[in-house]
């Protein structure tokens, strides 16, 4: 697997979750010095994305789940794992359903929610289905096809920056640190944890992946600046769709589209399916190693996916929701921060004594 | 004893075929009973060549004589060698076989293409006999790591084929895959390209080819450079080249014998053209009936009007005329050359002029159509534009059904599918077949 592939998926899922939700819970948590708030975010991200890789490194060919089992025995990995499962079940859910109200209320206002989603999961089952290696194949031809939208949708908008938003530019009471939509951005991070599932046996360079990493910071700090330059902290708190609204502000002249925010949408939507089936895929992967081996892995995905179809249905409203996001960015903080840390542990124990 | 009875055998298989020869001959003490085709045999000059051989005792004779370990399948050997135009000679002392020369005036000589155009490119084109098609790339490339294998495949009716590749160039797993695969299904009869394909192991439903094929030998010396495997099959002037990989949608291989910037322009063209053959007529779906809202205001007022008395919903309109030029491009493939132009005219008339002025399509439709056809045909090779051709078909049904998100969702579909593919172990989603270009 070429490296250039893997970091573009690496690239795309991290901007899935930016366009998701980074622009209005960075911008709900502090109301000045933005930039600081995502700095503090990715500069944690770096160095978790240090130690994961380094647990990672003596073992080529192991995933996560190789080093766990092999270091702590069946059992062990299943309860170390388990947060990691509720968190990937609750994402999976609250990115579909997000993304399907986006979709209804951006583009197809009249067509019914359930064949929207009914689409939405079937692109999702069949990407799943086929698997990472397909997935990371496939990402470089989807940046070329997505990345024009992205850029477009986040530059339109410049025309209408005032750059007096911009201030101030430092931090005066870093009461971020307690809110609540502080850490609910830390889900951006999920997209590094394919990296110790790919079955690869060529590993990626520290250096490189930071790299990436830094192309993602820039886009970030993109995101919650544009609509924040056109809005002003005052207004663009309140909005849902930050970035939305922002694209929403433009008349280009030369555009046959009218439109704008479609473009917008559909970028985001696009990394959405790609952010899900990246997620499913390794929910049935560990399923399927540590869980119910005896079930072939074709039906445990066909399993979620039809109950992700018949939650996402249940579901009355957005506001329902929100409860679920702050529930689960603490299993997202688990998986992210405390479960890579535990990983460097193990792999510490592994080299120490191989034969354990 | 047993060369009665392979007489008899052979003589039993071949008695229905009047062009199948038996009979005595005498050449010096020895009399001999010969077996050949008259079809496929020169004798007369095989005959003079055999006098001089064995009258001289000629060191490097064209005689040779046949050792059977197994008698039972001596028949089956013997007769397969008559069927490949061999002239079999038996006596009491054995069994023997002349490499004949082969009747020259059943085989048509080296000419130029007849089905591609190349600009600024060797002319000489594949023939059907694979000894010259062989001869044609030998010639072409004087190297010593060109490799050329050749067996015969299938049971009932034989077929040579040569695998063709460069050394240390071509990625072993492409080779070993070939050569495994078909010796897997050696007994599997090889007739047509299809045959190949699935002899080769490749799958059998696939929107896109899993080959490039060509009769240019110099498209297929710049393949073999590239690091593919190129497979000639006797008695077909066409050469396959595997695996084919994502960028033959694109990319000639003559496209080098142009300067750098215009193949890149030529080939960000096609590229683009691609996009748009596929994308095209799903995108007038989509804005006309499903998000209309998405086009400035000014522009979706001339959509509607130009759709203004067309009495069906535009999925079945698009679907119509589609249909109608489908059948114009299949009509005007196979028509003589001197009928094609009328076609064309009258078709250009039908779409162009009287279906709108009847109200049955908008004048906008076939607007679209023809630039989507054209995108088409402005890829490369006939095999890849009718994948897209196909494929435009879903595009189409999903993007009536969810307007710009089935666009999307189509769009990242056939990304996956495509890059899901497999042709001899080697992924389709990869932009070159040798170097670290690849990606396992």
């Amino acid at each position: 697997m070429s490296r250039v592939k893997v970091l573009t998926l690496f690239t795309l899922l991290h901007l899935a979750s930016i366009f998701a939700i980074l622009p209005e819970r960075i911008i709900s948590s502090t109301s000045e010095g933005h930039w600081i708030a995502i700095l503090i975010l990715f500069l944690m991200e770096l160095m978790i994305l240090w130690i994961y890789l380094r647990s990672l490194k003596p073992f080529p060919g192991m995933s996560i789940i190789d080093i766990c089992t092999s270091s702590i025995g069946v059992w062990g990995s299943r309860i170390v794992i388990l947060p990691i499962i509720i968190f990937l079940s609750i994402e999976l859910l609250l990115l579909m359903y997000f993304q399907e109200v986006e979709i209804k209320a951006v583009l197809l206002q009249r067509t019914p929610a359930a064949a929207t989603l009914l689409l939405f999961i079937t692109l999702c089952f069949y990407a799943a289905w086929k698997g990472l290696t397909v997935m990371i194949r496939g990402s470089i031809a989807l940046s070329i096809l997505l990345m024009p939208f992205i850029i477009f949708s986040m530059l339109i908008s410049f025309k209408n920056f005032r750059l007096s938003y911009v201030f101030p530019l430092w931090v005066s009471d870093w009461s971020f640190w307690t809110q609540p939509d502080f850490y609910v951005c830390i889900v951006i991070f999920a997209g590094f944890l394919f990296l110790g599932m790919s079955p690869s046996k060529q590993q990626l360079k520290f250096s490189h992946t930071a790299l990436t990493l830094g192309i993602v910071f820039v886009m970030a700090i993109g995101s919650v600046y544009v609509p924040l330059l056109v809005f002003g902290q005052e207004t663009a708190v309140n909005f849902q769709y930050p970035m939305l609204m922002a694209s929403d502000t433009i008349d280009l002249e030369w555009v046959v589209f009218d439109w704008l925010p479609s473009f917008y949408v559909v970028a985001s939507s696009a990394l959405a399916v790609l952010k899900v089936s990246v997620l499913l895929w390794m929910l049935v992967a560990i399923l399927h190693q540590l869980y119910i081996p005896r079930l072939g892995k074709v039906w445990i995905l066909s399993a979620i996916c039809l109950g992700l179809y018949v939650i996402s249905l249940l579901i009355p409203d957005i506001q329902a929701l929100d409860f679920y996001l702050y529930l689960n960015s603490a299993f997202c903080v688990y998986s992210v921060i405390v479960f890579p840390m535990i990983l460097f542990l193990f792999s510490r124990r592994l080299r120490k004594w191989p034969n354990q | 004893m047993q060369i009665d009875k392979i007489k008899n055998d052979l003589s039993r298989r071949f008695r229905l075929n009047s062009d199948f020869v038996q009979k005595e001959l005498e050449i010096g003490e020895t009399t001999f009973e010969i077996f050949f085709f008259n079809t496929l045999v020169n004798y007369e000059t095989a005959i003079e060549q055999i006098n001089y051989d064995i009258l001289r005792g000629h060191k490097d004779s064209y005689v040779y004589r046949l050792d059977f370990s197994q008698a039972d399948s001596a028949s089956d050997q013997i007769s397969h060698e008559i069927l490949q135009g061999k002239l079999i000679l038996t006596s009491k002392d054995g069994v023997f076989l002349f490499d004949t020369l082969k009747k020259s005036n059943i085989s048509r000589a080296v000419s130029a293409p007849e089905s591609e155009n190349p600009l600024q490119s060797a002319y000489d084109a594949f023939t059907e006999d694979i000894d010259v098609n062989m001869g044609l790339i030998r010639k072409k490339m004087n190297s010593e790591t060109l490799t050329i294998e050749t067996r015969t495949l299938g049971k009932n009716t034989m077929k040579k084929i040569a695998i063709i590749y460069v050394k240390e160039v071509a990625p072993a797993e492409v080779i070993d895959s070939i050569r495994g695969k078909l010796e897997e299904n050696k007994e599997r009869d090889v007739t047509t390209v299809r045959n190949l394909v699935r002899s080769l192991g490749h799958p059998r439903l696939a929107i896109t080819p899993t080959y490039i094929s060509s009769e240019l030998p110099g498209e297929m010396i710049q393949n073999l450079l590239n690091g593919r495997v190129v497979i000639l099959m006797d008695q077909f002037s066409f050469a396959f080249a595997f695996p084919a990989i994502i960028t033959d949608l694109w990319s000639t291989t003559l496209d080098v014998n142009y300067p750098y910037l215009f193949q890149v322009f030529l080939r960000t063209v096609r590229a683009i053209a691609a996009l748009l053959a596929v994308t095209l007529p799903g995108l007038y779906v989509v804005l006309n009936s499903v998000n209309p809202e998405l086009l400035r205001i000014q522009l979706a007022i001339t959509v509607a009007k130009s759709r203004e008395g067309v009495p069906y919903p535009s999925l079945i309109e698009m679907l119509l005329v589609m249909l109608l030029l489908e059948m114009i491009i299949e009509a005007t493939i196979r028509l003589p050359k001197n009928i094609g132009p009328t076609i064309t005219m009258i078709g250009g008339i039908l779409l162009g002029q009287a279906i709108v002025q009847a109200k049955l399509v908008s004048n906008l439709l076939i607007i679209i159509l023809v630039a989507s056809a054209i995108a088409n045909f402005a890829l490369v090779g006939y095999m890849n534009t009718t994948g897209i051709r196909m494929y435009k078909y879903i595009v189409m049904l999903i993007s009536s059904f969810f307007g710009i998100w089935g666009l999307e969702v189509a769009m990242i579909w056939i990304v996956l599918y495509l890059s899901s593919l497999k042709t001899s172990g080697f992924p389709y989603m990869s932009f070159s077949v040798k170097g670290n270009m690849r990606d396992e």
